[in-house]
């Protein structure tokens, strides 16, 4: 049963503070998004359980043993880099063999061969690096990582250098090789719409500590921190205040809301958020009227862009629920259950 | 405008260069310790108070190598020398590329100082001005002068081992004319096996004298082929005499110093007066201090360090110059083959 | 904005055109020329033969060769441990000691090696320690007079090469390489081997080329600290040319050793382009402070390493230094007060103020005309078109050729109209010129090569001119590389000695040929002063220029 523990780590670079606390773990077959903007710490976090680096406080288990005294060499977990790091000098067949060359009782060859046919690869074993385009170096690195049978994989933003297309189909390739190989997984990403379609779970990160963590649909439908609210899918924030343990001003403009799970005080100063694919079109709950000031053509969807009394709200429709001009009067409703409430930080974020 | 600033600069060349054609310029080339430690700064201002012109120096490295230089200048067109200095072992070479004019006798009143020995030299261009003789210097601080070699063949002994440094005869004229002593000491058939038997003895080879002496006064070797004015030098520095010259066997090997006229100078009435000046008693008086060499003129003053100290073997040694220049290149080659180590 | 065609674009081409022919103009007439004006000899059928069939030059060849070969070897082996100190090791002092890398390259043979006699010879520094400690009757070390003491020496002069630009490279190699290695299971040795080694391999050979190409043209160092006996083949055509007078057999020697180090150029320059891989990745390794916990194994290696090193490197350099104080009558200071003087020096004719100055002209002109001239090389070595490489070789032609052939050929070739009127300052710079800028080429070439050239199409697109473009864009992210290019041309030319000398004329002095002035001359005191100001002088250029350096093109 392999499963990976992360206990309390801290790190500094100097006096950046890169990880203040985190903890999570990481069962076997699961694969763990560790989600953020850059500077979050989550690569470091990566870096930590690899090995690369040493965490100032904290420990790494795994099966309940401690790794924090082993080199990276010793750890036997299968590393995946941002820019692929394929050994430039070696062929792809070489790379892939790199870490099982010298294991005795390994038909290297044919460990290269099965892992070539894996990714889909097989023909290019006798080529370079520099040969390969990016979508071909990335399920080498993936291959190579996974020859010498890891305990553990970890990806430090493996698709974010190829197009879109592209990310797509290898995101698939990669699920679907990982839940073949059964490893717990720790996954980094800076993009939402990967990190929602590819995890089990979901870890938030930002300035080094782990907002939340849950299930993608847990984490995004039910944010439990401004971040995290305001991080995942697309909305309108606004500043408000509590009136009441129901109600919140915006704007002057009253709102009611379902009780916000942490009870907040009265009259203080609260982030109202509101996901575009929320506002409802027409008379409902909380009602609106709207002016519309811009409409966008997304194809299979609509975006609105409207001026109401709580201030500018972005909605997302779909396309074909009749012609919506600029200038348009319109009416939008908002579900007391899908409003965000937290109390406001220093700054937006 | 462009054109304006050229015509200035050109009005402001040609009257730079009027200016300067006032003096009559004398060009000599010579060997660069005759520059760097030698007379040629007090030559320079005597001649020229003397005679109204501009005298310069011009100075490549040895006697070889600024004949070498002034030969590569001629053969690519013009040389500005006037006058050349070097050593006589030279002069094959210097007859042979036709570079001396003849000597005047009514130009040069002080000629008729030179010896009469000397006067085969004269008759190919190249006046002497003064002579020495190659021996052996040792640190008297680290050798017995009775432990010493008493003559050329025993520096082959075994006790000699890594004891002698001396110079490489394809570059300095010092360590020539030690090649052609152990010639004119064992003769042409066995003077390389005297050189096959030397080697051990042999510390180094160095390129040229100033090498060898810096070895010699650091304590790395404590012998070495130099002058035997070495001792009367260091009495005149007011130097302990430490590094002493000496004969072995009495023997050591004439070397002289000569200037001569180039062919194909326009200022051939000053170069007569220079070499004039150069044969004067008075700067020839300058000589053992400065060139750390015998005066050519007899009627030279000699100080008293010099008589005391300055070494005259009994049995100087020198091989015919016609020889000389036939054999010099072949004699070159044999020593490199013999010496050279694979 | 559409582009006006016509008038501009002629424009631009001609210009273009000239900025090219003036470098191509240049070399012509400061190269080429001169040097066939001397190959002209060579080129006989008669020498060549007698030269390619005489035993005792295949000797020549041979020994250099050889030579060559084990001093490359001791340079690499003394170079890259430092290399690796220098790149991945942070402690107080690293970068002064980085600059000061340099120096031992500045230094003129004859200072070289009267240090290395000081120290390592029977009577050095180093033997009488040694016999002092352990009581020994006479010295133990043999080190000087025969192949050791040359290979030694040019290890000395060398292996800072390899310090620097195995070092560079060490910097700039993503670490991605080693930690993707280490996670699928190898352990330190396998890594350094494995991955690090190839991918330095660009580098090593890179300066193990230079190395090879230096020593097998090396002449005085050979000359002074293997005596005569120990022939390579410049020293046959120093002795062929400068003593025998023997011009065609000499030229036809010229040929021959140019022709060797111009094929290994060429083959070093068609290796290159193989193993070239790229190693500049998107991160660079933050390097580890010394003294801090840990990896005491390799630490201890290390310092017993800097403290050889040290040794090989100070003890010459320090020997000349207490040398120069070294008085009748104990230390004094009046070699130096003598420098300082303005007064007319017999021994250098000319005032020590006026030939240090000398020195710095000569340096300063040689440097504005080899960094522009390596540049162009650069450009043309980088550019796309069929038979590049000799192109590129054809222009590197004077690494190949030795500084007492250049300094002949100069000499030989503005002997006559119109070139006779040339002052010496001019003239010498010019050959110093000649004989550096193919190393400023060599230095700049990675970091013209790793140039983004989108960057200059957008500043280009932005409106900005080819000139602006090269200044405000191009001409600060190659920065780094300009100033390295600069201190080694400086550097270069204040030690160079061989071709100077064939150059001289009297009123006229540079510090290199100052000291060999006065060692000629028995002034052993002065001459150390002036080689210790010249170390001191390039070791001041050398920090500052760091510091300018760091300031604009670290990041």
């Amino acid at each position: 049963m392999e499963r990976l523990e992360v206990i309390d780590l801290e790190k500094s670079f100097g006096r950046t503070r890169a990880l203040a606390g985190v903890s999570f773990s990481v069962e076997q077959g699961e694969l763990l998004a560790l989600l953020g903007p850059s500077g979050c710490g989550k690569t470091t976090c990566l870096r930590l359980i690899a090995g690369f680096e040493r965490p100032d406080k904290g420990d790494i288990r795994i099966d309940g043993t401690s790794i924090l005294g082993l080199p990276p060499e010793r750890r036997g977990i299968g590393f995946v880099f941002q820019h692929y790091a394929l050994f430039p000098h070696m062929t792809v067949a070489k790379n892939i063999a790199y870490g099982i060359r010298f294991r005795s009782g390994i038909d290297v060859r044919a460990r290269v061969g099965e892992l070539l046919s894996l990714v889909h690869l097989e023909g290019r074993a006798d080529r370079r690096p520099a040969e390969l385009s990016g979508g071909e170096r990335q399920r080498v690195a993936l291959a190579r990582a996974l020859a010498p049978s890891p305990r553990l994989l970890l990806l430090d933003e493996p698709l974010s250098a190829l197009d879109a297309a592209l990310q797509e189909e290898l995101r698939r390739e990669l699920r679907r090789i990982q839940r073949a190989f059964s490893l717990p997984t720790v996954y980094v990403t800076h993009d939402q719409a990967e990190a929602l379609a590819i995890a089990d779970r979901i870890g938030v990160m930002n300035a080094g500590r782990i907002e939340q963590i849950g299930r993608p649909d847990e984490v995004y439908r039910h944010p439990r921190t401004r971040f995290t609210a305001a991080f995942l899918g697309r909305g309108s924030r606004f500043l408000g205040r509590i009136s009441s343990g129901e109600s919140v001003i915006v704007n002057g403009h009253p709102l009611r809301i379902a009780p916000p799970r942490a009870e907040i005080p009265t009259g203080i100063e609260v982030e109202v958020i509101v996901r575009e694919e929320d506002v409802r079109l027409g008379p409902g709950e909380n009602s609106l009227p709207v002016e519309v000031v811009e409409s966008e053509y997304h194809g299979d969807a609509r975006v609105i862009i409207a001026s109401t009394p709580i201030g500018i709200v972005r909605v997302r429709i779909p396309e074909g629920e009749g012609a919506v001009q600029p200038g348009a009067r319109l009416t939008f409703h908002l579900p007391p259950d899908r409003i965000f409430v937290f109390p406001a930080g220093n700054e937006l974020s | 405008m462009k054109r304006r600033r050229f015509a200035l600069l050109l009005v402001g060349l040609l009257v730079l260069g009027a200016v300067a054609q006032g003096k009559e310029t004398l060009v000599v080339y010579t060997y660069d310790s005759f520059v760097s430690w030698g007379p040629a700064a007090r030559i320079e201002t005597g001649f020229e108070a003397q005679y109204d012109c501009d005298l310069q120096f011009v100075a490549a490295g040895g006697a070889k190598a600024t004949l070498s230089r002034l030969l590569a200048e001629r053969e690519a067109g013009e040389t500005p020398a006037d006058l050349f200095m070097g050593e006589l072992n030279d002069l094959p070479r210097i007859t042979a590329y036709d570079l001396f004019l003849p000597v005047d006798p009514t130009g040069i009143p002080n000629l008729k100082a030179v010896p009469d020995e000397y006067s085969s030299l004269l008759a190919v261009g190249l006046v002497p001005y003064e002579y020495g003789y190659i021996t052996l210097t040792y640190d008297s601080n680290r050798m017995d002068p009775n432990d010493l070699p008493p003559d050329l063949a025993s520096l082959t002994a075994p006790q000699y081992a890594d004891k002698l440094v001396c110079e490489d005869p394809r570059t300095s004229s010092t360590g020539f004319s030690f090649l052609l002593w152990t010639i004119a000491e064992f003769g042409e058939d066995g003077y390389l096996d005297f050189w096959r038997r030397l080697d051990p003895s042999i510390l180094t080879v160095t390129q040229g004298w100033s090498a060898a002496w810096s070895l010699l006064t650091h304590g790395e070797a404590p012998l070495m082929v130099s002058y035997s004015t070495d001792t009367a030098y260091a009495a005149l520095c007011g130097d302990e005499l430490r590094y002493r010259a000496y004969a072995p066997g009495g023997e050591g090997y004439r070397t002289v110093y000569g200037i001569g006229i180039v062919n194909g100078t326009h200022h051939r009435r000053l170069a007569e007066a220079f070499i004039d000046f150069l044969l004067s008693p008075k700067v020839q008086g300058l000589l053992p201090g400065t060139e750390v060499m015998f005066p050519i003129n007899p009627d030279a003053p000699v100080p008293p360090e010099f008589a005391e100290y300055a070494i005259v073997p009994t049995h100087p040694l020198f091989l015919p110059l016609a020889e000389v220049g036939k054999k010099a290149e072949g004699w070159l080659d044999a020593w490199a083959r013999v010496m050279t180590r694979r | 904005m559409a582009r006006r065609v016509g008038a501009g674009d002629d424009a631009t081409v001609i210009g273009r055109a000239v900025l090219y022919l003036i470098p191509i103009a240049f070399l012509g007439i400061g190269f080429y020329y001169p040097l066939g004006v001397v190959l002209r000899d060579g080129l006989a059928p008669g020498p060549l033969r007698a030269v390619l069939t005489d035993p005792c030059f295949l000797h020549l060849i041979a020994f250099t060769l050889k030579q060559a070969a084990i001093s490359t070897a001791l340079s690499l082996a003394l170079g890259l441990p430092g290399a690796y100190l220098l790149a991945r090791y942070e402690f107080p002092g690293r970068r002064a000691i980085r600059a000061l890398t340099a120096v031992p390259f500045v230094l003129p043979a004859i200072t070289v090696g009267l240090g290395f006699i000081l120290f390592f010879g029977g009577n050095g520094v180093l033997n009488r320690f040694l016999m002092w400690a352990f009581h020994l009757p006479s010295p133990p070390l043999h080190l000087l007079y025969s192949l050791t003491g040359i290979v030694l020496a040019h290890a000395f002069y060398n292996a800072p090469i390899v310090m620097r630009t195995v070092g560079a490279a060490w910097e700039g190699i993503d670490p991605s390489f080693a930690e993707a290695a280490a996670a699928l299971g190898a352990g330190r040795w396998r890594r350094a081997l494995g991955i690090t080694l190839p991918l330095l391999s660009p580098a090593i050979m890179s300066s193990a080329a230079l190395v090879f190409v230096f020593t097998f043209l090396s002449f005085p160092i050979v000359l002074v600290l293997g005596g005569a006996r120990y022939a390579t083949i410049e020293v046959g055509i120093y002795t062929l040319v400068r003593t025998l007078l023997d011009f065609p057999r000499g030229a036809a020697l010229i040929v021959v050793e140019t022709a060797i180090s111009l094929g290994f150029s060429y083959l070093y320059l068609r290796a290159e382009g193989q193993f070239a891989v790229p190693v500049q990745g998107e991160r660079k390794a933050p390097r580890i402070p010394f003294f801090r916990r840990g990896r005491w194994g390799e630490k201890s290696l290390l310092a017993g390493y800097a403290v050889a090193i040290g040794v090989l490197f100070l003890g010459p350099i320090g020997a000349v230094i207490a040398d120069s104080f070294r008085g009748e009558a104990g230390p004094t200071l009046s070699h130096y007060r003598a420098l300082v003087s303005l007064g007319y020096n017999p021994f250098l004719g000319t005032s020590p103020l006026h030939t240090i100055l000398t020195s710095l002209e000569i340096a300063g002109i040689a440097t504005a005309i080899a960094v522009p001239l390596g540049a162009f090389v650069v450009r043309i070595a980088t550019g796309r078109f069929p038979s590049r490489r000799i192109a590129e070789t054809v222009l590197m032609a004077p690494l190949a050729v030795s500084s007492v052939a250049v300094g002949f050929a100069i000499l030989r070739g503005f002997s006559r109209p119109p070139f006779n009127g040339v002052g010496p300052v001019l003239t010498i710079a010019l050959a110093h010129a000649i004989l550096i800028y193919p190393l400023a080429g060599r230095v700049l070439r990675p970091v013209v090569e790793g140039l983004d050239p989108n960057l200059i199409a957008a500043a280009r697109g932005l409106g900005a001119g080819p000139i602006r473009a090269f200044f405000e864009v191009e001409l600060p992210l190659i920065s780094r590389g300009v100033m390295t290019a600069i201190v080694f041309s400086f550097a270069l030319s204040m030690g160079e000695m061989s071709a100077t000398i064939i150059l001289m004329r009297p009123g006229t002095a540079t510090i290199p040929v100052a000291v060999y002035s006065l060692l000629s001359a028995r002034q052993f005191g002065p001459a150390s002063a002036m080689a210790s100001l010249l170390i001191g002088v390039t070791a001041v250029a050398f920090l500052a220029f760091e510091r300018v350096g760091e300031g604009l093109g670290e990041g």
